[in-house]
């Protein structure tokens, strides 16, 4: 478990595989994530099954214990300590709320004073500006914009790339950096 | 879940579902249509839709029809979807005769064609069908599927050989004709 002020990572668990279906099946929740084919529910229950080194996933609750998203980073212990990072809040009950900030600050805490990374980065669509908004609140820098990268609903669109590092994270959100 | 406007496409549940396409395949009536013909068991029938309910990209899109009441009434479609080429080949088979003749098809063929325009960026999506099936040609050409080509005498059907029509629809046809159907802004090409 690692907890942040609003919400609690914790392990994925079978136990969600019905939420994650229904929420991988709203557009309006899909709408900026990598998903548009429709999901079956085995198809999640294999992807929670499937717990393999390269995807660390978490289960996003707020501190009442709901579970209401999730987020993962992405990669393997190699030289370069340098993961992606993926998230998403299914329950839209929760959107603007400041769960996904909050959530977003723990992964990166896991990351730097867990898994000792060094680099964290991700991409997002350029005119999801809530999203944006949310990583830079986190402490994640534009690094560059992909120009009509990624084809969605008809159209190309610019995908923005971002990353953190360990130094800016631990002067940013040093209060939730445990020494 | 794809909504049309009256149908839902959605992931087969290989437990739930079995049994109607396990029905539906042995059915000469609905077969004749068909590329395949029983006699399929229901154990081959599990295996030839085992992990067809797991979509994903590089794999065909398979989808199960629910009309607007609920009911599962069949499957449908993109295969041979080609990348490079930005094409697919569609599928429809409506196996519940009771939701034949009642423009099933055309909202199920119409919702799969924007899906595969606008979400899966191809930009052509064709297919074939028999000469002994002119309710289904009547359904495409209403959709705004073109023929392309009458492929003589290609199949065996019913106690005779039958011709397979080749139709295709284009992405930016397909955006002119139902311009509800698609996102504003969407890229022609």
């Amino acid at each position: 478990m690692i907890r942040g002020e609003k919400t609690v990572l914790r392990p994925v668990d079978l136990g969600d595989v019905d939420r994650l279906t229904k929420w991988l099946n709203d557009p309006e929740v899909t709408r900026h994530l990598s998903f548009y084919l429709p999901v079956a529910r085995r198809a999640e229950e294999a992807w929670v099954k499937n717990d393999q080194p390269g995807h660390t996933r978490f289960a996003i609750e707020t501190v009442d214990g709901k579970h209401i998203g999730n987020c993962g980073l992405h990669g393997v212990a190699d030289k370069h300590r340098c993961w992606g990072f993926g998230i998403f809040i299914g329950d839209k009950d929760y959107w603007d709320g400041g769960y996904g900030t909050d959530a977003v600050i723990s992964a990166l805490t896991y990351g730097f004073a867990h898994q000792n990374l060094h680099r964290i980065h991700l991409t997002v669509d350029a005119d999801n500006l809530r999203a944006r908004r949310c990583y830079e609140k986190a402490g994640f820098m534009q690094e560059g914009v992909l120009r009509e990268h990624h084809h969605d609903r008809g159209r190309y669109l610019d995908i923005v790339q971002m990353g953190v590092l360990r130094a800016e994270f631990e002067e940013k959100h040093a209060e939730r950096i445990v020494s | 879940m794809i909504r049309g406007e009256r149908v839902t496409l959605r992931p087969l549940d290989l437990d739930e579902d079995v049994e109607l396409c396990y029905q539906w395949i042995n059915n000469p009536e609905i077969t004749q249509y068909l590329r395949i013909i029983g006699p399929i068991t229901r154990i081959r029938e599990r295996e030839m839709l085992e992990g067809r309910d797991l979509l994903g990209e590089g794999a065909d899109l398979m989808l199960a029809v629910d009309a607007d009441d609920g009911t599962y009434i069949g499957n449908c479609g993109l295969q041979e979807i080609d990348r490079r080429a930005r094409k697919a080949e569609l599928g429809v088979m409506i196996g519940d005769q009771r939701y034949w003749n009642q423009g099933y098809g055309r909202d199920i063929v119409t919702t799969l064609c924007a899906f595969g325009f606008t979400q899966m960026n191809l930009q052509r999506i064709a297919l074939g069908v028999y000469s002994h099936n002119p309710r289904a040609q009547r359904c495409y050409e209403a959709c705004g599927f073109q023929h392309e080509g009458q492929l003589r005498r290609a199949v065996y059907a019913m106690g005779d050989y039958r011709d397979e029509i080749r139709m295709a629809i284009l992405r930016e046809e397909f955006m002119q004709r139902y311009p509800e159907r698609v996102p504003e802004g969407m890229v022609t090409e």
